[in-house]
């Protein structure tokens, strides 16, 4: 489904460089729900920003769905976006002058999709995340743990391939995070692939995988455990 | 699409409704001081006959006397046997000579009391070459001019005054404290700028009496208002003496229909000066002049040099409004960024949120130009207020409230067009982590 081949990305400000991935060699398979893991400014978020096509990248090679999408104009990639890939954020990121209703249907609206369709696919994303009777109501009038529900039936609408969550649960409580969670996996049952950013580790376990991201590269676990290991031993060292 | 970003647009003019309603105000107060400007110049340079203000002329002859006098040109108006010569001649298809006068009107109907009015002398011609517009009968004919008959054509405006508008033809009236039968009433008649009698403003109405020009030698009716210059040393006693001097003060108008004609009347004037030469007449050199009505126009600059420098500063002015709108829009697109980042994110490409911003920006335009056209209206009443004989040209019409919304949508246009661009330009990554 996603393959990253040597995919590097820096930030240049006018001092600093900041390497944000190295050279990341990764692949998620069609329907697996995946876990991505790591320590605070490791890349996390930048490499599902490149994989969810909102961020160009330094050189790689960037294979969704069977397709070379490493050099796109923005037009391809805001169709790519649109027709095959859901986000959903930390932060909700509703758009706040927008009703339910209105919020799930703005990707609908770029796909061009007709009124009576769009109806129906809302409505039932609205009922799949148990918030149809509140369809007029806007964001702001709903708790976070319903308007994160309200994100998640955004991005279903559009029956992506993909599902790209950064953090969903990072500003929920335990309750609220176990039923997004919980959301999640339904989608993934139906043949959603899911690639997921997490901090919380019993969350990561429930995935199929876990990728750990270090200093913008994925290491596997085992090589993490003796890093760390060693970190701490050199650090001991130092002091 | 259209539609949603209309949606859009107004939910999002909602949210801030301060911010919104400066950026309509910045604009609509540049568009107003625009407008207003645009309306008056418009109408000053405006053609008032279109349709055949290329073949009506008006002449000039230098009667100066022989005095040095920097002025090359001749005088604007004609004397009184100049006229009556040149009148003679068939070559110019209709020719009028004309004065304004001001005279007491009287009705035979008692209750309406004696008033002032402006009277015009005027040839039968008149009528027929500047088109003037009938609402009940007709101008008189060259027969009733020749036979000194005391007939009269009066304006809509009198008619409504003096018989409270019913059709009055066959009635008599006393200008002067002679009789006259009315043969015909005006239509309103405005033509602007009013180029055939710039006496007396080029922006002032035509109303009043039109009685026969031959009536003229019996009457004694001085020109009111405008220029009367006598150009010889000595001047003669009374109103006949008056006539047959070296005075100018006529205005006199040809209609030439062909160039042929046109040529022929040049030859024609340029002989009638020999002519009158031989007599003593004309002491200069041979300066005669035939100028169209938009060659005449200019040459009286009706439209001034500090009227076109108003204009400029009216535009800039409208600059400065936009740069703040500019301004606005820029601060406003700043508390955008999160919208429009996950807009792209769910699939809008840049081209999309640029039309969905461009969209939300000709709203604004629009609304400025509706509070403009208001503020402009204003603007034109005080221009009336402030200088008298410009009611003429203080009112919009439909192609003027085109050009203000034209005008306003692009400003506003062109003012957020920065602003989007720039919005568009964001790597939508960088604003999705904080909202
Ligand atoms: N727009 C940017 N400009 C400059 N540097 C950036 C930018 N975005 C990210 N970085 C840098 O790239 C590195 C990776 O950032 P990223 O956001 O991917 O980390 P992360 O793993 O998501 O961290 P966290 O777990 O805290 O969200 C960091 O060092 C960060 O400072
Ligand atoms: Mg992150």
């Amino acid at each position: 489904m996603l393959t990253l081949k040597k995919v590097s990305k820096s930030f240049r400000t006018d001092l600093v460089e900041t390497h944000a991935l190295r050279s990341l060699d990764l692949t998620v398979d069609e329907g697996e729900f995946v876990a991505v893991t790591g320590p605070s400014g490791s890349g996390k978020t930048t490499f599902l920003n490149i994989a969810g096509l909102l961020e160009t990248f330094t050189s790689g090679q960037l294979i969704l769905d069977g397709e070379d999408v490493s050099n796109l104009s923005d037009r391809q990639r805001s169709i790519i976006r649109n027709q095959k890939i859901g986000f959903i954020f930390q932060g909700f990121n509703l758009i706040p002058d927008l009703n339910l209703y209105e919020n799930v249907e703005v990707p609908l609206r770029y796909r061009g999709i007709k009124k009576a369709e769009r109806k129906e696919r809302i409505e039932n994303a609205l009922e799949n995340v148990g918030l149809i009777g509140r369809m007029k109501h806007i964001p702001s009038q709903l708790s976070g743990g319903q308007q994160q529900r309200v994100a998640i039936a955004r991005a279903l609408a559009g029956e992506p391939k993909l599902l790209l969550a950064d953090e969903p649960t990072g500003n929920l409580d335990s309750l609220m995070a176990r039923q997004v969670i919980e959301l999640m996996e339904n989608i993934n049952d139906t043949g959603t692939t899911i690639v997921m950013v997490t901090h919380d580790a019993e969350l990561a376990h429930r995935a199929h995988r876990n990728i750990h991201i270090m200093d913008g590269e994925a290491v596997d676990m085992e090589q993490v455990l003796s890093m760390s290991q060693h970190q701490r031993a050199s650090k001991t060292a130092s002091a | 699409m259209f539609l949603y970003n209309l949606h859009l647009a107004w939910l999002s003019i909602k949210r801030t409704p301060v911010l919104s309603a400066l950026m309509v105000s910045a604009i609509a107060i540049g568009i107003a001081i625009c407008m207003t400007i645009i309306t008056v110049y418009k109408l000053m340079a405006n053609d008032p006959i279109p349709h055949k203000s290329n073949i009506i002329f008006t002449q000039t002859i230098d009667l100066r006397s022989a005095s040095p006098d920097d002025d090359p040109n001749g005088p604007d108006h004609m004397s009184y046997q100049d006229a009556q010569n040149l009148l003679k001649s068939d070559i110019p298809s209709k020719i009028s000579v004309h004065y304004q006068t001001v005279a007491v009107i009287k009705s035979e109907d008692e209750s309406v009391r004696p008033f002032r009015s402006r009277v015009r002398p005027v040839t039968a011609d008149f009528f027929s070459l500047f088109e003037t517009p009938f609402l009940f009968g007709n101008q008189w004919t060259a027969d009733d001019e020749d036979s000194l008959q005391q007939v009269v054509v009066i304006s809509r405006a009198l008619n409504l005054r003096l018989f409270g508008g019913i059709n009055s033809i066959g009635q008599q009236i006393q200008v002067a404290g002679r009789f006259y039968k009315i043969v015909g009433v005006l239509d309103d008649w405005t033509p602007t700028p009013r180029f055939f009698e710039l006496d007396g403003g080029a922006f002032s109405e035509t109303e009043g009496a039109f009685i026969p020009f031959s009536l003229v030698p019996a009457l004694e009716l001085r020109k009111s208002g405008g220029s009367t210059v006598c150009h010889a040393s000595e001047t003669k006693e009374g109103w006949q003496g008056f006539l047959t001097d070296e005075c100018t003060w006529l205005h006199m108008w040809v209609q030439l229909d062909t160039q042929e004609q046109q040529e022929q009347w040049k030859e024609h004037l340029d002989n009638y000066v020999k002519q009158q030469k031989e007599l003593g007449r004309f002491p200069r050199e041979l300066n005669n002049r035939l100028h169209s009505v938009m060659q005449w126009l200019e040459f009286k600059r009706v439209v001034n040099n500090d009227y076109i420098m108003l204009l400029g500063l009216a535009f800039m002015f409208l600059g400065v409004c936009l740069f703040n709108t500019v301004g606005l829009m820029l601060s406003q697109s700043l508390r955008r960024r999160g919208e429009v980042s996950v807009r792209r994110a769910l699939g809008g490409s840049k081209l999309t949120l640029f039309y969905q911003h461009m969209v939300e920006a000709s709203v604004i335009g629009l609304a400025g130009g509706a509070l403009g056209l208001v503020l402009a209206q204003a603007g034109l009443a005080g221009v009336r207020s402030l200088y008298r004989g410009f009611d003429l040209l203080t009112q919009m019409n439909w192609q003027l409230i085109a050009i203000t919304f034209g005008l306003s949508i692009l400003s506003s246009l062109l003012a957020g067009l920065l602003p989007t661009w720039r919005i568009c330009q964001l790597a939508p990554a960088q604003y999705l982590k904080t909202q």
